[in-house]
């Protein structure tokens, strides 16, 4: 037979061809306003702008405060993840339940309850003013809210590739003779790498869009509080040519973090 | 050893010499892998204890004692090879020296050099996605080894192998469990006759069955290792020197391989091979004739194997030419006669 068949072969699909049509729709609803943005630009003094003092100012915050707080996800996340999908105990649905409650609650909602764990009136507040520490509208309580935000995107994705991973090499590792750390590090941690990392990245860009619970719990001090979200929204009233290209050095950073963990999945 | 498993129904004592490979065979179900588990140290017995080169690995008496999977010297090879798709061959056989602390150049001269007993030098620099069934499970051997476990278990490590890979991993097993003290679960009557010196038979989570391969295979004693053997067997009460009754009053008269005492259980054997069948009931004095339903016919070679039922839940085997079958117009469904001549039956006491 002389038929070749194409790399890409052509095989029938049952997708009713109306489906393109509203699917088309959706497509251009999350695309247009990235567009209208892009348009908005005054290209001329883009640069001029985006390199402003008080623009540079939160633009370092907010790398410096998502690099910390998704550190400090993956330092509560890992175990977090692991203890959820490689232990069995009463309530574990529940518990998992009410870790990942951060991803559905408003983020204002998330600022009020840190608020009043680490505030000066909070539940933990005195201990720390014992200590001399004021942790509220601090550089610390921006990490604190996107810590708090971004911790279960960490858990979740951890989770499902442990899950999916299974144990099946743990247990051939312990027969032959593994402890379970030396096991952690030598296989758990290199199988579940690619979950890991797309986690962290995930992690981190919902640090960098934190915007509601970082207001509330942290404030808009420039330089100290005032993340590019937060430095966005104030530059609208005054300056709306350099909230725009504000905005955009936002998207390109949010591109290319849905490039790479796209990318990750891929290979 | 023994070990029992209220969960899995399992209730076992075993003993191992050292330096013996024993064949585990039984059904589906039998509680085959569980048993390995068990030693392994990845299930937890509710019972019993087992001690393995003095060491213990758990116990309920005096104290319960239960040793963690990673401090047994336990190694255990399963269907799957499940090697770490992350390292290379020699790192995935390294490891187990890793992980008993050794460094990395030594482990990996150890890896080597097992690697070369297994035929799978050249697989060193390969990603475990690179080779094949066969090659991946001399690969888990090796690994497997290079842990230097005093147990060896192996479950099933045949089974998820095309026809073609077997052969050689036979080879390479029969030659690296020689002098090892193993434990090996099989469905492969050709895998114990090989690879192991004693079986042991396992059915319903309970040893039914245990002794020289030799002695099962030609003599079986349950329903299960007469099938595996491909022989018929029949389970009664000796009538006589050389007559046996089975629970439904059929009388079958053999040759004794061992003397028979009249009342005691008694056990009839003959192979497929043996039999004749017929349309109408035979005649003839020195033969035993029984009443069958064909249940299924199956080639083998140049015959054909008829599997018939004997209408109470136990079924029989003939091995028929395919005239026959088309002379005899054989099908499922079909009721004809087995025939086998006395001198052809072995009777022994059950």
């Amino acid at each position: 037979m002389a038929t070749r068949i194409a790399q890409r072969t052509r095989t029938y699909g049952s997708l009713p061809r109306w489906v393109f049509v509203p699917a088309g729709l959706g497509a251009l609803f999350v695309l247009l306003p990235l567009a209208a943005i892009g348009s908005k630009v005054r290209w001329g003094t883009f640069w001029s702008l985006i390199t402003s003092e008080s623009s540079l100012a939160a633009l370092g915050l907010s790398l410096k405060t998502s690099s910390a707080a998704t550190a400090l996800c993956l330092l509560l996340g890992v175990p977090m993840a692991l203890v959820l999908a490689r232990t069995h105990f009463p309530g574990q649905r529940i518990v998992r339940s009410l870790l990942l409650l951060p991803l559905v609650l408003p983020p204002v909602v998330g600022g009020i309850a840190l608020l009043y764990t680490f505030g000066r009136r909070g539940l933990l507040g005195h201990t720390f003013e014992v200590l001399g520490l004021q942790i509220a509208f601090s550089t610390t309580a921006v990490v604190i809210a996107q810590t708090f935000v971004a911790l279960p995107f960490l858990v979740v994705s951890l989770e499902g590739t442990l899950r999916s991973v299974g144990q099946r090499y743990e247990v051939v590792a312990a027969t032959l003779g593994g402890r379970p750390t030396f096991v952690f590090r030598r296989i758990t941690l290199p199988l579940v790498l690619p979950g890991l990392l797309s986690g962290a990245v995930l992690s981190f860009a919902r640090a960098l869009g934190e915007f509601g619970a970082t207001l509330t719990f942290a404030g808009s001090l420039q330089g100290v509080t005032r993340t590019l979200p937060l430095e966005i929204y104030l530059q609208r009233e005054s300056d709306p040519d350099a909230a725009v290209a504000l905005s955009l050095v936002l998207v390109v950073v949010a591109v290319l973090v849905v490039g790479f963990a796209q990318g990750r999945r891929e290979s | 050893m023994t070990a029992t498993l209220a969960a899995r129904g399992l209730d076992v004592d075993l003993a191992l010499a050292p330096g013996e490979c024993v064949a585990i065979l039984g059904p589906n179900g039998a509680g085959k892998s569980t048993l390995l588990s068990v030693l392994a140290g990845t299930l937890r017995p509710d019972s019993g204890q087992a001690v393995l080169a003095e060491r213990i690995l758990y116990a309920d008496v005096p104290q319960r004692i239960w040793l963690p999977p990673y401090a047994r010297g336990v190694a255990l090879l399963a269907q799957d090879p499940l090697l770490f798709p992350h390292l290379s061959v020699l790192d995935n056989v390294a490891f187990g020296r890793r992980a008993a602390g050794d460094a990395p150049r030594a482990a990996r001269e150890a890896a080597r050099e097992w690697l070369g007993q297994v035929e799978a030098a050249e697989f060193a620099p390969r990603r475990p996605a690179e080779l094949s069934g066969g090659q991946a499970q001399r690969v888990a051997i090796a690994r497997a080894l290079a842990a230097q476990p005093a147990l060896l278990l192996l479950d099933e490590p045949m089974a998820a192998l095309d026809v073609g890979a077997a052969p050689m991993l036979r080879r390479v097993l029969r030659r690296v469990l020689h002098g090892r003290t193993a434990l090996i679960v099989t469905h492969d009557l050709l895998d114990a006759v090989l690879l192991a010196s004693r079986v042991v038979v396992l059915d319903g989570g309970r040893i039914v069955e245990s002794g020289p391969t030799q002695e099962v295979i030609r003599h079986p004693r349950t329903p299960f290792t007469a099938r595996i053997a491909g022989l018929n067997l029949i389970e009664g009460h000796a009538t006589g020197t050389t007559h046996l009754r089975d629970a439904r009053g059929l009388e079958v008269e053999g040759t004794p391989h061992t003397p028979l005492l009249v009342g005691e259980p008694a056990l009839a054997v003959f192979s497929p091979t043996v039999v004749s069948v017929h349309a109408e009931r035979p005649g003839g004095s020195a033969r035993n004739a029984f009443p069958v339903t064909i249940a299924e016919l199956e080639p083998r070679d140049a015959q054909v194997r008829v599997r018939a039922s004997d209408g109470h839940g136990g079924s029989m085997l003939a091995d028929v030419t395919a005239a026959a079958v088309n002379e005899l117009d054989l099908h499922p469904g079909k009721a004809v006669h087995f025939s086998v001549k006395a001198t052809a039956v072995t009777l022994y006491p059950g």
